[in-house]
């Protein structure tokens, strides 16, 4: 069980890694590279692989920013399974709610705490 | 850096925490089937659920291999109830487990088997 | 034939980039980041009443509400520094670079500052994200 640790350590920086050399290599703004990211995300999960993915790397496969796109797709297709064509848009934010809401709430509550630096 | 040092250190020490040792149903599982690393199992007279916890790196097809131990262990007692589960949460459940099982607790456990289609 | 000259005087100075050791520090921090959320997971499938499916939600949550602080007292900045992609491409980024607009815009007031100004670098990756997902959810329904 422990070595879950280990294996995330592992993934998670192998696609950090990725990420920089998209930066560094490919010469892309940071905005570039995280999209790019979230839209492989998404492309995984349409051809079926990124959930098998999370329960090889666990927290290496939910932490960097491509399960973003896994959710999405996937909210998106559990319910078309149920409502149709028109269940893509309805589903889309169901699975992704914890990070776009978490951010915001505490962005806000962040503006509230904290005093800019600058 | 002396802290970096004392979290590896007792990662470790974690890692050799086994759980007591395994029951013979749960052995005769791990000979039978070598892609299991962890197995906790709960027989009763008509149910067998088996929690495993599947080798590193064959974590990729884990939930097939359980699909197909389910389907091995239904064909090997066909008077029983058959369920397997690859979820970390089965393991952790069923090694929580001490009393009896009732049916309320037995329907928690299903929910973690991954095989099973959900009518939402 | 003036923009290949421009061209490559603009490349004699470019700034040379450490690639190895970019990498190096990215790959430790993503990895110790996501070894991180590991653990919190696995706190979170033993006291509380997640699966290994559902567990990814508190998790993210909670390295969220981790990176506000460390927004707030400004070490998140200076990790990034030194770690590049390994404190960007976790979501943790994403937070960062939500709360630390919003931070930094709270003079302006609530609604115009923080409201407008947080979504700067979130935005692009989630109109990406959503858009992708939805030609990629028609595609894979029509199909099956």
């Amino acid at each position: 069980m422990v070595i879950s640790v280990f294996v995330a350590f592992v993934v998670g920086g192998l696609i950090c890694t990725i990420g920089q050399l998209i930066i560094d290599v490919f010469k892309q703004t940071p905005a570039f590279m995280l999209s790019l990211f979230v839209v492989i995300g998404s492309v995984l999960d349409g051809i079926g692989l990124y959930e098998p993915f999370i329960d090889f790397a666990g927290a290496g496969a939910t932490v960097p920013i491509t399960s973003f796109g896994n959710g999405l797709v996937h909210g998106a297709l559990k319910e078309a399974e149920q409502s149709g064509l028109i269940g893509v848009v309805i589903g889309m934010f169901q699975l992704t709610s914890a990070g776009i809401t978490s951010a915001i709430v505490f962005g806000v509550i962040g503006a509230l705490l904290f005093k800019p630096r600058s | 850096m002396r802290i970096m040092c004392l979290t590896i250190v007792s990662l470790f020490l974690l890692t050799s925490c086994q759980a007591d040792t395994d029951t013979p149903f749960n052995q005769q599982l791990k000979a039978t089937y070598p892609d299991i690393h962890v197995v906790e199992s709960i027989v009763t007279d008509d149910v067998i659920y088996v929690a495993m916890i599947i080798k590193p790196l064959k974590q990729f097809s884990e939930q097939k291999i359980a699909a197909d131990i389910k389907k091995d262990l239904g064909k090997k007692y066909p008077n029983h109830l058959v369920y397997t589960s690859s979820d970390m949460k089965a393991t952790i459940e069923v090694r929580k487990q001490t009393s009896p099982l009732t049916q309320e607790r037995l329907n928690q456990l299903i929910s973690y088997d991954q095989s099973i289609e959900k009518d939402d | 034939m003036k923009t290949d000259t421009i061209k490559t005087i603009a490349k004699k100075h470019d700034p040379k980039r450490p690639l190895a050791k970019n990498c190096l520090m990215s790959f430790i921090f993503g990895g110790s980041l996501c070894a991180l959320g590991q653990m919190i997971s696995l706190f979170y499938l033993y006291f509380f009443d997640f699966s290994e499916e559902t567990v990814g939600d508190p998790t993210v949550a909670t390295l969220i509400i981790l990176t506000m602080f460390l927004t707030g007292w400004g070490v998140y900045d200076k990790i990034a520094q030194v770690a590049g992609a390994g404190t960007m491409v976790p979501v943790t980024g994403f937070g960062n670079a939500v709360i630390s607009s919003a931070i930094e815009h709270r003079n302006e007031g609530f609604v115009l500052g923080v409201g407008s100004n947080m979504f700067k670098l979130a935005g692009s990756v989630i109109v990406s994200g959503v858009f992708s997902s939805f030609v990629i959810a028609i595609i894979k329904t029509l199909l099956a």
